[in-house]
């Protein structure tokens, strides 16, 4: 279950991002922590998250 | 100069190796400055303890990743604005985004530093003109293959520029803080206890990538040629490796196979580097453990397959490195075994282990200290540098000569035509001024052309890393010196006789 307020912050951030627009403090926040949360390195791509 | 500078670059093992390897560097020319470093949990064990480092701060993502998974808004928020605070503690003199990511480039938005290099996410103007006067980025080749600076030298070179406020890079650093080990204390794993130091060849088979990995069965036929010649050989490996390992074990002959010393899956990180550190020489890819071996001072001969040795090969002196590849592909194709690596066959990897014997239809280069530009060169048996180092020769040729601001203009280079003119036009407007409110846009749509028309060329490349580090806050200044950084490069490329291989190809 993804966090409604973060993921649609980071949404928001993403979507900003692609038109180049400003981002607030709470959508780079958001943004982190959803990439943060979700990236997975290149070793983990291969052979799954820790 | 004092003062504490951060770093950014928290994944992949063996690029923290090379991060620590250009802290080091920087660390010889300023060693009273202080290192803090942002790492991911599955580096810790490179960077805790590290007598490089004054403080490290560790990813939260597994305490993120828990909390977005249970929907849990409040705690989310609390971590990262926690962990952001850790960081803020500290005004910076310097902080380095070396992780050209967006999670880095947002880190490095909310970082307090008085300066900052690497990409910077903060007001949705990352790639743009107007972003890399803030952000001093530094550059690589849109082509990578053709990269013609080793990262080390990319990285450490990014942070004494952005330190020295443009200017030139420090002296090249004494061969004793070269030579420094850039790793915590290594503890000797209980799976080497049969090791004898200095008495074995340790190999190391495995990558994430499957492009970079020599094939199991190559791997088995040099086990037992080595171990057929009395030597013993240790491999090593990340646990989720060990089924390659046994396959390789189990498909060499009995005999031989008993002097193998399997030490997959059985050490850290820091073990495994106490490994490869005491062995006569490390055989493996583009792996950590090349680059383990590289900071701990061991030689490593380093199969290539599919990435460019001249960019991420074993950093430092004596190393050698089989290019099964000579013109690696720009998108570095990782992912399907590599026709190269696979063309190398073991008999010809041991009898340049056994004999001295190069492989033949190969490039064999060996690694070496260009002291003149004050970075990493490949030289082959002739003493020849591979063609990307004599190209990174030339664009260092153009970056330090315009550290010192000798006002190149146009009268020492050709007149420039097409879409170098019109730059060039561009940025003297720019510098004479007054600009009006579309010319950051004029600008950048003029090295948007000139970058799709000579994205590879020495101009371009020079220019866009040359750009890098120049200071800001004047922006007549700024353009004054990118002017005449541009008019280096065309000097450069005019004068210089050096081949282009990414060109030529």
């Amino acid at each position: 279950m993804e966090p409604s307020r973060a993921a649609a912050l980071a949404q928001s951030a993403e979507d900003k991002l692609a038109k180049a627009l400003p981002l607030s403090r709470e959508e780079q926040l958001a943004l982190l922590a959803r990439l943060l949360a979700r990236q997975e390195t290149r070793r983990e791509r291969k052979y799954g998250s820790p | 100069m004092n003062g504490a500078v951060l770093v950014l670059l928290p994944h992949n093992p063996g690029d923290v190796v090379m991060a620590l390897q250009a802290i080091r560097r920087v660390k010889a020319s300023y060693p009273d400055l202080a290192f803090d470093y942002v790492a991911s949990e599955e580096c810790r064990g490179l960077v805790e303890g590290n007598p490089l480092l004054r403080s490290v701060f560790l990813l939260p993502r597994r305490a993120l990743r828990e909390r977005w998974e249970a929907g849990d808004d409040a705690g989310l928020f609390a971590r990262v604005e926690e962990f952001i605070a850790s960081l803020r503690r500290t005004r910076y003199r310097l902080s380095a985004n070396l992780y050209q990511e967006r999670a880095g480039g947002l880190l490095q938005g909310f970082i307090d530093a008085e300066r900052k290099v690497g990409l910077e996410l903060r007001d949705g103007t990352d790639m743009g003109v107007a972003s890399r006067f803030l952000e001093h980025l530094f550059a690589v080749p849109a082509d990578r293959g053709g990269n013609a600076f080793h990262a080390v030298d990319l990285y450490a070179r990014a942070m004494l520029r952005s330190l020295e406020d443009g200017g030139p890079d420090s002296p090249a650093p004494a061969k004793a803080a070269l030579a420094a080990n850039v790793l915590p204390p290594l503890v000797r794993p209980d799976a080497a206890r049969a090791l004898v130091p200095g008495g074995y060849l340790a190999f190391h088979p495995g990558s994430a990538w499957p492009g970079k990995r020599w094939p199991e069965a190559h791997w088995s036929g040099l086990v037992a040629r080595c171990a057929e010649a009395g030597l013993t050989v240790a491999l090593t490996g990340a646990p989720e490796e060990k089924p390659s390992i046994d396959r390789i074990l189990a498909a060499v002959p009995a005999p031989a196979r008993a002097r193998a010393v399997d030490c997959c899956g059985a050490t850290t990180l820091i073990g495994s580097a106490w490994i490869h550190a005491h062995a006569r020489l490390v055989v493996t890819g583009d792996t950590v453990a090349m680059h383990l071996a590289a900071a701990t001072g061991a030689p490593a001969l380093a199969l290539f397959g599919p990435s460019n040795p001249v960019e991420t090969g074993p950093y430092g002196r004596g190393h050698v490195i089989v290019q099964t590849d000579p013109a690696p592909a720009p998108d570095l194709a990782l992912h399907t075994e590599h026709a190269g690596l696979a063309r190398l066959r073991p008999e010809e990897v041991a009898a340049w282990i056994l004999d001295g014997e190069a492989p033949g239809g190969f490039p064999l280069w060996e690694t070496a200290w260009d002291a003149d530009r004050g970075m990493q060169t490949l030289q082959g048996a002739d003493r020849l540098p591979h063609p990307a180092c004599a190209r990174g020769a030339g664009l260092a040729r153009v970056l330090d000569a315009s550290a010192d601001r000798s006002g190149w203009g146009l009268r020492q280079a050709p007149a420039p035509g097409g879409m170098r003119g019109a730059l060039y036009r561009i940025l003297e407007e720019g510098a004479r001024g007054p600009r009006d409110g579309g010319y950051l846009a004029r600008l950048q749509a003029a090295e948007k052309d000139l970058e799709e028309e000579t994205r590879n060329d020495l101009v371009w490349e020079a220019y866009r890393i040359a750009c890098n580090g120049l200071p800001t806050r004047d922006l007549a200044a700024h353009l004054r010196a990118r002017t005449e950084r541009f008019a280096l490069a065309l000097r450069e490329e005019a004068h210089s006789r050096i081949a282009d291989p990414i060109r030529e190809r």
